[in-house]
């Protein structure tokens, strides 16, 4: 995935293009795919990889040659990359649970990147299946906790990609924890205090 | 949970968000108050509950870069200042940094200042601080020196920096050794400098991380500069504004395997290996592995796959010590290296100084490795002891014992310092955890990992001194061991014999085995480990006449109460199932199986489940596989797991065989699966993964899935070739079965030619009795399909001709190939001949395994078809009548073997003109088998019927042989 020509989907998503827009969804899934793979193996920091790390890296990776990019566009391209990073490891947990067995590298890699959710006790499958029922509700507030929780993003940051005041996603943000902390101790069978998200 | 409508959630949240707004304590009253539907403020109430939890859960991982950096490039020329710097010009510039010669005032001396491009967050920029305060308190004069690091305002933002050594006129030490033209010597040296650096750093807790011949300096005044000492860490803070392409390929030749691999630890080892590439660059001129031009996971692979090349083979001036120790430090597995730098160091010191270096003394390591290369797994069973051994002469050594406590005690520091490393991560997570608010805490935590890292490298550093000194002690002890003059003067004379790399397995074992009684007739513990050992090696490689000396002398020592008691009888039971007395075998593994039922160490649990294996495959060779299955289900499951890995991966391979046997084919697959899985584990059990193939080639043979079963098997042979040689009885076998695939892909001149080739080793004579028999068997099977009867005659002469006592009289393989003699002579005209042995065996299949048996039911078969060509259709009648009595109770009539049956019987009568028996006989068939799901039979059936209607007309000829058509065959 080269910055060019990103920047001709981002231009031709500009232009209406719809199909420029899962193109381009497909490209960064493959790229985040990618750089998980070989950040993880060259990683030379003994510490698990932060998933938004990738996100910021892959953003510098397409920007660094200093391209010109209308907020905008960054904007769209951020937002796609949290999309990503959440099908990537939902994709991941997924594939784990129905191959317990065999599976390359690739599937060890991106083991360590899951580490990262599964230390704090969120099930990614029973996330995903909640998110969905959210944005089919209330599309705004699934993408605050795409950019928050997937992309890393601070509410200053998700405030301006969002196009919304930095109050409004701090409060969003609130209402999004509390609904999903509902939802997942109401599926899990846990008494709302249990020690799933403690 | 059914979700709401979009409006009415929209309403949910508004009021929730609404009542955020409001005083913690006024919340609840607020929404009790509001004006909506109860519905959508108990929801509203239910969000604020749960927005009262702890919601760490869905923290974010707290982001490193606090706002997207800016990547113009930074504009620092000549003159800029950055801090108390004064740039003068530019060194490089890499993917994430630039690096420039600065000059400072106070003191006044030029400087190399990294300047980083992006900004920090915070917490990273503390942290980095902090490294650096770390890194400049390494003081060593060759470590380029850290004396600042921050932050400096550069244009409106903050840029981080760290200001070094300027090392003046340097040169990295490959290109220095080149243009210098230093000769060995010289080169060895410039590296032991730069290695002694590396050293320093490790005993004083810090790794450096990345090292490559671009951070090994020597200045202009050849002094060695060790430069970006644990940079490497600190600018990993910085997260993300660092190339990930590119850069990689330049410097991944120097990374460690297992890191690469599967991002272990860096460690001293992982270090070891990249000054091993650093050193044999140096000496060869060119790095061991070439990963130019690979992509990164080629590359990866590459170094997995390929073991170094040996430095002499590049170039030819490398001396053989400094070949060794650069084989040693570039092993692939850590273990396997030096352990620490400083031991690298000595070794090195060591050849310098003209002694021979411990990575490998030419002189038994070096012929060591190739015989060991030629005979592992027979190999490793008799070193593995021999080291054992050694050690246990010398664990009395006090000043081993000595050396030893200290080493646990270095341990144990080890221990406590990771343990305060978890305690200080965990601090972080949590303090993290709580970010906005504990700041300090989190850094305070942050630095207490940090402070315990390095604890834990020291200590560990400290643990590997002490562990060096006690192999020292055992190395000096050893010296007077026994053994070790044993096996030294052994690896001698197999030297003297054959030019050092080709001794044969059984000479060294030989010369080992003539050595060991007397040299240790005072050690009879010792004594008796080395010849259960020596026992074991001999029946691997069915050496039975000398397997069976050795337990004798073993028995007239004394018995020492050891486990090694237990194994010589172990190996004794063995010769027993080896050389066919069966039931005596039996009993003995019975007891032995018995005696250690309740072993309570991993090496009792490990003789009693060897011995439980030894018993499964006696009673599996005697052909009573339920007995089998039961042994394998009565096995302890805590035993089991607690015995040895090599003895779990033999077990489960035979339980493949037993499940196999009792038709369980799932579990069978199951349990060699896991045998395989187990024996792929480091370090491969070559041994194991090959009879686990070899099983997993049978068991699919038996599945009918040929393809998968050539799979496994031609790696099961390609192993077999490597690790046991092309002539050893293993190997043997597993040609033996896999010629049995070409059997079934019809590719029979293969199959001979694979015969010929097999049964022209020596060591197929070392296959067992059944083995051979089976093979001859086959070898008939295949001749009679290739129509060549004379010759398959013979072959099945032979397996006959092999038969003995040991394959008791109901045994399949001898009614097999029996069966096999007596259809061959039936085909080559000696009728009488075949059918009266034919009946012979039909008898005893009946009376041994029951009418209903499939042998007993395909000699019947044979035995009618036979009669039908001689015309004697009273005998078919007869016996097609009793099969039909004796089947009908246990199969459906539309079987195939009963339907062979009636139809034969059918039209023995109308050859006897009984037409009134065959009509009955057809009607009953029409009754009995549903022929309309089978248009062939029902075919077949009114074909019958018009010939026996056209019989019975008086002036029709009965056409002899005339008949509905051939048999089915059997399904």
């Amino acid at each position: 995935m080269d910055p060019i020509s990103v920047t001709q989907l981002l231009q031709r998503i500009d232009d209406g293009e719809e199909a420029a827009r899962e193109q381009l969804a497909g490209e960064v899934y493959g790229e985040l795919h990618r750089m998980a793979c070989r950040y993880l193996s060259q990683e030379r920091v003994d510490h698990t990889l932060q998933p938004t790390a990738l996100v910021s890296e892959l953003y510098l990776g397409l920007f660094r040659e200093n391209t010109p990019l209308k907020l905008k566009d960054r904007n769209h391209l951020l937002t796609t990359a949290a999309r990503a990073m959440r099908r990537l490891l939902i994709d991941h947990a997924r594939s784990k649970n129905s191959a317990k067995r065999g599976g390359g590298a690739d599937r060890v890699d991106l083991d360590h990147i899951m580490d990262f959710y599964e230390e704090r006790g969120v099930e990614m499958l029973e996330l995903d299946e909640a998110l969905t029922r959210l944005s089919a509700m209330d599309p705004n507030l699934a993408q605050v906790v795409e950019l928050r929780f997937f992309a890393g993003r601070t509410n200053a940051q998700t405030a301006e990609i969002m196009g919304l005041s930095e109050r409004s996603i701090e409060r969003a943000w609130s209402t999004a924890r509390a609904w999903l902390r509902n939802q997942l101790s109401a599926d899990s069978g846990e008494s709302p205090g249990g020690s799933q998200f403690s | 949970m059914v979700d709401m409508d979009p409006h009415q959630w929209k309403r949910v949240r508004e009021l929730f968000e609404a009542c955020l707004d409001e005083p913690e304590s006024q919340q609840g009253a607020f929404l009790d108050a509001a004006d909506a539907p109860v519905g959508v403020i108990e929801e509203a109430k239910s969000l604020l509950e749960s927005s009262r939890q702890n919601l760490s859960a869905f923290e974010p991982p707290t982001p490193a870069l606090e706002s997207f950096p800016n990547l113009d490039p930074l504009d620092i020329t000549r003159g800029t200042t950055i801090g108390h710097y004064t740039v003068e010009g530019r060194i490089g510039s890499g993917g994430m940094a630039d690096v420039f010669v600065a000059t400072q005032d106070q003191p006044s001396r030029k400087v190399a200042i990294k300047v980083m491009r992006g900004q920090l967050s915070e917490r990273a920029v503390k942290r980095f601080q902090f490294e650096s305060e770390v890194l400049g308190q390494l003081s060593h004069p060759s470590i380029a020196q850290v004396f600042d690091a921050g932050e400096a305002e550069l244009a409106g933002r903050q840029v981080p920096f760290i200001a070094m050594e300027y090392v003046e006129g340097a040169e990295d030490v490959i290109h220095y050794a080149r243009r210098s033209q230093l000769d060995l010597r010289g080169r060895l040296e410039v590296f032991l400098g730069l290695s002694d650096a590396i050293r320093y750093g490790h005993e004083n807790g810090v790794l450096h991380r990345d090292i490559k011949p671009s951070n090994l300096l020597i200045s202009k005044d050849g002094q060695p500069k060790v430069i970006d000492y644990g940079i490497a860490r600190a600018e990993n803070q910085l997260d993300s504004d660092r190339t990930m392409t590119g850069e990689i390929f330049g410097t991944i030749g120097y990374i460690a395997p297992e890191r690469l691999r599967s991002s272990q630890r860096a460690d001293t080892r992982s270090e070891v290996y990249s000054l091993g590439v650093v050193l044999f660059e140096l000496v060869t001129g060119r790095p061991p592995m070439d990963t130019k031009g690979l992509s990164f996971v080629q590359a990866v692979d590459h170094m997995e796959r390929q073991e170094p090349p040996r430095a002499s083979s590049l170039a030819a001036d490398v001396p053989e010590g400094i070949d060794w120790v650069c084989f040693k430090a570039l092993a692939n597995d850590r273990d396997r290296r030096y352990s620490s730098v400083a031991e690298l160091i000595e070794d090195i010191r060591r050849y310098l100084s003209g002694e021979t270096v411990l990575a490998g003394a030419p002189s038994t390591s070096y012929r060591m490795r190739s015989w060991l290369r030629r005979h592992r797994a027979l190999a490793s069973l008799v070193l593995l002891g021999l080291v054992g051994t050694i050690a246990t002469i010398v664990g009395t050594n006090i000043g081993l014992q000595r050396a030893e406590t200290k080493a646990e005690l270095a341990r144990t520091q080890t221990l406590l310092a990771e343990k305060a490393t978890k305690r200080a991560e965990r601090e972080t997570a949590r303090a993290e955890s709580e970010a906005e608010l504990a700041k300090t805490q989190t850094q305070l935590a942050e630095e207490a990992t940090l402070l315990a890292e390095r604890e834990t490298i020291r200590a560990e550093s400290e643990a590997k001194r002490a562990e060096t000194e006690a192999t020292e002690a055992k190395r000096q002890a050893s010296v007077s061991a026994t053994v070790l003059n044993i096996l030294e003067e052994t690896l001698k004379k197999a030297n003297a014999t054959h030019g050092g790399v080709d001794a044969r397995v059984s000479e060294v074992l030989e010369a080992i085995d003539a050595r060991v009684d007397k040299a240790l007739a005072n050690e009879p513990e010792i004594a008796n480990r080395m010849d259960s050992l020596l026992a074991t090696a001999y029946l691997g490689s069915r050496d039975i006449p000398s397997a069976r000396r050795i337990l004798e002398r073993a028995s007239e020592r004394p018995e020492t109460g050891t486990r090694f008691d237990t194994e010589l009888k172990v190996a004794d039971a063995y010769i027993d199932q080896l050389t066919g007395r069966l039931p005596e075998a039996e009993e003995k593994m019975r007891g032995l199986v018995e005696l250690t039922a309740n072993a309570d160490t991993k090496a009792t649990r490990t003789i009693h489940l060897d011995a439980t294996r030894g018993l499964i495959a006696i009673l599996l060779s005697m052909g009573k596989a339920k007995d089998a299955l039961a042994v394998v289900q009565a096995v302890n499951p805590e035993i089991r797991s607690g015995a040895g890995q090599h003895a779990r991966t033999a077990f489960l391979r035979i339980g493949c065989d037993v499940y196999r046997m009792n038709g369980q084919m799932d579990k069978a697959m199951e349990s060699v699966q896991q045998s395989m899985e187990l024996a792929r584990t480091p370090p491969e059990d070559s041994y194991e993964l090959i009879t686990g193939l070899r099983s997993a080639g049978a068991l699919e043979l038996q599945r009918g899935r040929t393809k998968s079963a050539g799979t496994f098997l031609e790696e099961a042979a390609s192993k077999s070739t490597e690790f046991l040689g092309v002539d050893h009885p293993e190997t043997a076998l597993t040609g033996v079965v896999l010629s049995e695939v070409y059997v079934r892909l019809a590719q029979y001149d293969r199959a001979i030619e694979e015969y010929d080739r097999i049964e022209a080793l020596p060591a197929f004579g070392k296959l067992t009795l059944r083995n051979r028999i089976m093979q001859a068997d086959t070898r008939a099977y295949v001749l009679a399909n290739m129509h060549k009867n004379e010759e398959a005659l013979a072959a099945a002469e032979k397996a006959v001709g092999l038969l003995n006592a040991s394959i008791a009289e109901g045994d399949p393989v001898r009614l097999s190939c029996q069966a096999m003699r007596a259809r061959l002579l039936i085909q080559l005209d000696r009728v009488e001949e075949g059918l009266s042995l034919l009946e012979e065996l039909n008898q005893l299949a009946t009376r041994l395994h029951g009418p209903h048996s499939r042998t007993a039911v395909s000699m019947q078969q044979e035995l009618t078809q036979g009669y039908k060509t001689l015309g004697n259709f009273e005998k078919v009648i007869k016996i097609t009548t009793q099969q039909i009595a004796d089947l009908s109770d246990r199969m459906e009539p539309d079987q195939t073997h009963l339907w062979n049956a009636r139809q034969l019987r059918i039209e023995a009568l109308v050859e006897l003109g009984r037409w009134d028996e065959a009509q009955t006989a057809i009607d009953e068939l029409r009754t009995l088998v549903d022929l309309e799901k089978s248009p062939g039979r029902k075919l077949r059936i009114d074909k019958l019927e018009a010939i026996t209607a056209a019989k019975q007309l008086p002036q029709s000829t009965p056409t002899p042989g005339a008949s509905a058509g051939t048999n089915e065959d059997e399904d």
